[in-house]
C-alpha cells in the first residue's frame, strides 16, 4: 500500500496559531452536524455511520497502479455525500480522520484539527456544493449521476489540497509560491483517480440498489449551510491560491500581522534568484515554472521510494 | 496512508506502569508532550535533547521492545517532506556557498537549514509519543478517556461502531485486492494503451469499493436488527471511567505541566542569551 497523498499533515508543520484555529473552526462545524445528524439520523442508521465510516477507511486500501509506482486511490469525501447527504457525511470523515491519527498516526494530534478541516469539512462541503449544482442543472439522467460522482471526487480532493498548502504557507512552513502550485498541481493529478474511483463505485451502486440514490426524503434537514460553506470554500480558495502564490509577501504580511508565523524573525520570501528560477523575470511564468518543478522533483523521488519498495518487496 | 502505517496500529499487550496507568491521565500528558513541543522555537537543541530523554525514559517504563516502537515512528510520509525544501533556497539571513557545479554556485540558506532540521526533529519526537501511547493504550480505553472529556455521545458510538467493524472490512478490502490481483489485473505498465489501461484500472477499483461500500451498507442492517434483538436502548455498555482521579493521578499530570513549562522557560532563556 502506497500513497503519494501529502494531505494529512504532521504534527509540527502548522503553527500553534493556524493550528488552534482550525481546530476551533472544525469543532463547531462538527457540533453543528452532529445536532444535524442527530435529528437527521434515526437510531436505525446509526450503524450505518459508524459502519460506513470503517468501509471507507477500508476502501483507502483499494488502489490502482498509474504509472511509474504512483498510485491512485480514494479519500472517500465525495462518496460519503453521494451515499447519505452531507451532514452524516460530516461524521464519516471526522472518524476516518480522527482514527487515521489517533490509531496509525497518519496526520498529527495538534494538526489533527487543521486534517479535519481539509478533509471532513472543506472536502464533504465541496463535493455537496457540486453535487447539488449538477443536479440542479442537469437533473437526474445516469450521466449526470456520473459526471457528478467525478467531478464531486476530482474537485473535493483539489481544493482540499489548496487549504492544505495555504495552511503550510500561513504558518512559515513553505513558501506560498512553492506549496500551492506544487500541492495543488499533484492533487489536481490525483484528483482525477478519486474521480473514476468515485465514478466507479457509484456506477456500481447505481446498477445494483438504484433505491440508494432515488430517495429525496434522505435530506430531511436543510442543508443550505453546507451548501453556501462549499460555494465560499470553492471560491475563496480558487482565488486566493493564486493569489497567494504571485505575491507570497503579501501573505507573509498578513500571517506576520496575525501571528501565525512560527517564528517571529523576519523571513522574507526572496527566492534566491540566480539559483531557482535564473533567467525569468515574468513573476507569474516563474510562479508555474516553480511548480512544474516542484511537481516533477516529487514525482521523481516518489518513483524512486516506489521502485524500491517494489524491488525489496520481490526479493 | 503511508506504506506500512497499519503495522503501527496494534496495541502492545504487557503490565508495565504505562499500560496500568489511567487512560485520562495518558491522554493529558500526551497533550502536553505535544503542546509543549509545539511551543519550542527553533534552533533550541538542548531542549530537544532533553525532551528526547525524557521520551526515552517513557520507551523503556513501557517495557516494549524498542526496535519495534521506533520503527513504527520512521515509517514516515516521505511527499509532505518535499514540501520543506524551499525553504533551503529563501534568502534571509547567512547562505551557505556550495559549489558542485564548475560555474554555477549553489546556495544554501543556513537558517533554511536550521529550521528545517529542527521541524523535522519535533515532528519525529511528536509521532514517536503519539506511537509510544497508543502502543500502550487499546483505542476502547482512549475512547472511554475522550468520553470522560467530554466527546459528545454520538461522536462515541459512531467511533464505537467504526472500530468493532474496522479491521474486518479492510480484511474484506485486502482480500478484494489479492482477487484483484490473481485475475492478474494489477498495474502492466509497459501496456500498449497507457491511459485506456489507466481508466481501465481506476473502474475496476472503483466497482471494488462500491461493492465494498454495498457489502457494508447491508452489513449495517444486520448491525442494527442484532442491536435491537439484544435489547439496545440508545447507549452503549462497557468500561465507563465515572470514578474521579485520585490526588497522585492528578499529581502526576500537574508535574507533567510544570516540567512543560520549564522546558518552555529553558528554551527560550537559551534562545534569548
Amino acid at each position: 500500500m502506497k500513497s503519494p497523498v501529502p494531505m494529512h499533515i504532521p504534527d509540527g508543520f502548522l503553527s500553534i496559531a493556524v493550528a488552534g484555529i482550525l481546530w476551533l473552526v472544525s469543532l463547531v462545524f462538527i457540533f453543528i452536524a452532529l445536532k444535524k445528524a442527530g435529528k437527521e439520523i434515526d437510531e436505525s442508521r446509526l450503524p450505518l455511520v459508524g459502519v460506513l465510516a470503517a468501509a471507507i477507511f477500508a476502501g483507502q486500501m483499494l488502489n490502482f497502479a498509474v504509472s511509474g509506482g504512483t498510485s491512485g486511490h480514494l479519500l472517500g469525501a465525495a462518496l460519503a455525500v453521494l451515499l447519505v447527504g452531507p451532514w452524516p457525511a460530516v461524521l464519516i470523515m471526522t472518524s476516518v480522520v480522527v482514527v487515521q491519527a489517533l490509531v496509525f498516526q497518519d496526520g498529527g494530534i495538534l494538526t489533527l484539527g487543521a486534517n479535519l478541516f481539509n478533509m471532513a469539512v472543506v472536502g464533504v462541503a465541496v463535493a455537496y456544493f457540486v453535487s447539488s449544482l449538477f443536479r440542479r442543472w442537469f437533473g437526474r439522467q445516469r450521466w449526470a449521476a456520473l459526471l457528478t460522482a467525478f467531478t464531486a471526487g476530482w474537485l473535493s480532493i483539489f481544493i482540499a489540497s489548496l487549504a492544505a498548502a495555504l495552511e503550510l504557507a500561513f504558518s512559515g512552513t513553505s513558501p506560498a509560491n512553492i506549496a500551492i502550485p506544487a500541492m495543488g498541481g499533484i492533487h489536481a493529478l490525483i484528483g482525477i483517480g478519486e474521480g473514476l474511483i468515485t465514478l466507479g463505485a457509484v456506477s456500481l451502486l447505481m446498477a445494483s440498489k438504484p433505491q440508494l440514490f432515488d430517495q429525496t426524503s434522505k435530506e430531511k434537514v436543510k442543508s443550505s449551510l453546507v451548501w453556501i460553506a462549499g460555494l465560499i470554500f470553492t471560491v475563496i480558495l480558487l482565488v486566493f491560491s493564486p493569489l497567494a502564490s504571485s505575491k507570497p509577501d503579501g501573505l507573509e504580511w498578513v500571517a506576520e500581522k496575525l501571528g501565525f508565523l512560527i517564528m517571529a524573525q523576519d523571513a522574507s520570501y526572496h527566492i534566491i534568484p540566480d539559483y531557482v528560477l535564473p533567467g525569468i523575470q515574468n513573476e507569474a511564468l516563474a510562479t508555474i515554472m516553480a511548480g512544474v518543478i516542484g511537481v516533477i522533483i516529487v514525482i521523481a523521488v516518489v518513483t524512486l521510494l516506489t521502485r524500491r519498495n517494489k524491488a525489496a518487496s520481490q526479493s | 496512508m503511508p506504506a506500512g502505517a497499519f503495522q503501527r496500529a496494534s496495541y502492545l499487550p504487557g503490565g508495565s506502569a504505562l499500560h496500568r496507568c489511567d487512560a485520562r491521565v495518558k491522554l493529558a500528558l500526551l497533550s502536553t508532550f505535544l503542546l509543549t513541543i509545539a511551543l519550542l522555537p527553533i534552533g533550541a537543541w538542548v531542549v530537544y535533547a532533553l525532551i528526547g530523554g525524557l521520551l526515552l525514559a517513557g520507551l523503556l517504563i513501557s517495557e516494549l521492545p524498542l526496535a519495534v516502537l521506533c520503527k513504527r515512528s520512521l515509517i514516515l510520509e516521505i511527499p509532505i517532506i518535499l514540501v520543506l525544501l524551499p525553504q533551503l533556497f529563501i534568502k534571509n539571513g547567512d547562505s551557505l556557498e556550495l559549489a558542485i557545479f564548475p560555474y554555477h554556485h549553489v546556495y544554501l540558506s543556513v537558517m533554511g537549514l536550521e529550521r528545517i532540521v529542527s521541524l523535522l526533529i519535533r515532528s519525529w519526537l511528536s509521532l514517536q509519543g503519539a506511537v509510544l501511547i497508543t502502543s500502550v493504550t487499546r483505542f476502547e480505553d482512549l475512547l472511554a478517556a475522550m468520553r470522560a472529556c467530554g466527546l459528545p455521545h454520538l461522536m462515541t458510538v459512531i467511533f464505537g461502531l467504526m472500530w468493532r467493524y474496522l479491521f474486518i472490512l479492510i480484511g474484506e478490502a485486502s482480500r478484494m485486492n489479492q482477487a484483484r490481483a490473481s485475475r492478474s489485473a494489477a498495474g502492466q505498465s509497459g501496456a500498449a494503451r497507457p491511459l485506456g489501461l489507466i481508466i481501465w484500472n481506476a473502474r475496476v477499483t472503483g466497482g471494488m469499493a462500491g461493492a465494498l461500500l454495498l457489502r457494508s451498507l447491508e452489513r449495517s442492517e444486520r448491525i442494527h436488527q442484532a442491536m435491537q434483538a439484544r435489547g439496545y436502548d440508545g447507549h452503549l455498555r462497557g468500561s465507563s471511567m465515572e470514578e474521579p482521579l485520585t490526588a497522585k493521578q492528578k499529581g502526576l499530570t500537574l508535574l507533567f505541566v510544570l516540567t512543560g513549562f520549564l522546558l518552555l522557560f529553558i528554551a527560550y532563556g537559551w534562545k534569548m542569551r
